[in-house]
């Protein structure tokens, strides 16, 4: 069940794009590490490793819109944040419980269906906004 | 074929039955909903589930790690593979759009395994615990 970057999910800008497969190449890999049962180390590693790219990439992506003054930016900006603060809870919650079979339901359904649905809407718009401003 | 939780699947842990209630109801209007090609309705309800069955095995496998239970790992090991089908089972509705076939899986993989599960190794863990409290 594995890569779960699509061609829908493509924003029109290369560098954005790039970064979003990264991610998701990343977020798969911890999903498989969960199902296949590497174990509570392996996991916490992978887990590390996402969050470190998430980072690094909401910062890319805000420099940007910053750059450009982009007109949503605090919107997007406080999704971006909202996002971390979730992240930190299940990575919390991996610390306590493990790799258990609610984490990988909660990885899936907050972490994945998020991004996807974030990058469908708002990285979008962020997106044609860079586009059409020569960004 | 609706599912019914009846006395007879009480494990005699009386915030596990209720979740057990309250998930053999989501199941319910899961397939009524899948029945009536109320595909929102569906995907939604497929996320809901998700989450609900997260929070259930959670309690479940905290509850056995503080009775001491020693069938833990196999029984978290059900846990993450009915996890695993679920979320494939998302996947694969929200990729299709529709799903033929959909009903029958959410019978057999859904329906019949929760069923199973309760009836066997949920009650196997309900009967370590009530000996545990009567020692």
């Amino acid at each position: 069940m594995p890569i779960l970057w699509d061609p829908d999910l493509s924003v029109g800008v290369e560098a954005i794009d790039a970064q979003h497969q990264e991610l998701f190449g990343r977020i798969d890999r911890l999903l498989e590490a969960i199902r296949e049962r590497h174990g509570a180390e392996e996991v916490a590693r992978l887990l590390e490793y996402l969050g470190e790219y998430v980072l690094a990439h909401f910062s890319s992506e805000e420099k940007l819109m910053l750059e450009q003054a982009y007109p949503h930016y605090d919107a997007h900006r406080q999704e971006h944040l909202r996002f971390v603060r979730e992240f930190g809870a299940l990575r919390a919650e991996h610390e306590k419980e493990g790799p258990t079979a609610a984490l990988l339901i909660r990885v899936t359904n907050r972490v994945t269906a998020w991004l996807r649905e974030h990058i469908y809407r708002a990285d979008r718009d962020l997106a044609a906004f860079l586009r059409d401003s020569g960004g | 074929m609706p599912l019914q939780w009846t006395q007879a699947l009480s494990v005699g842990i009386p915030e596990i039955d209720a979740q057990h209630q309250e998930l053999f109801r989501q199941v319910d209007r899961l397939l009524e909903a899948t029945l009536a090609n109320d595909h929102g309705q569906v995907g939604a309800m497929l996320t809901f589930l998700g989450e609900y069955v997260a929070t259930h095995f959670s309690t479940e496998e905290r509850f056995m790690r503080d009775v001491g239970y020693p069938g833990l790992d196999r029984h978290r090991e059900e846990h993450e593979r009915f996890a695993a089908d679920l979320l494939e089972l998302h996947r694969d509705f929200a990729e299709a759009g529709t799903l033929p076939g959909l009903v029958g899986r959410l019978n057999r993989q859904v329906g019949d395994w929760l069923r199973g599960h309760v009836c066997v190794t949920d009650m196997a863990m309900g009967r370590f615990a009530s000996r545990a409290r009567m020692a």
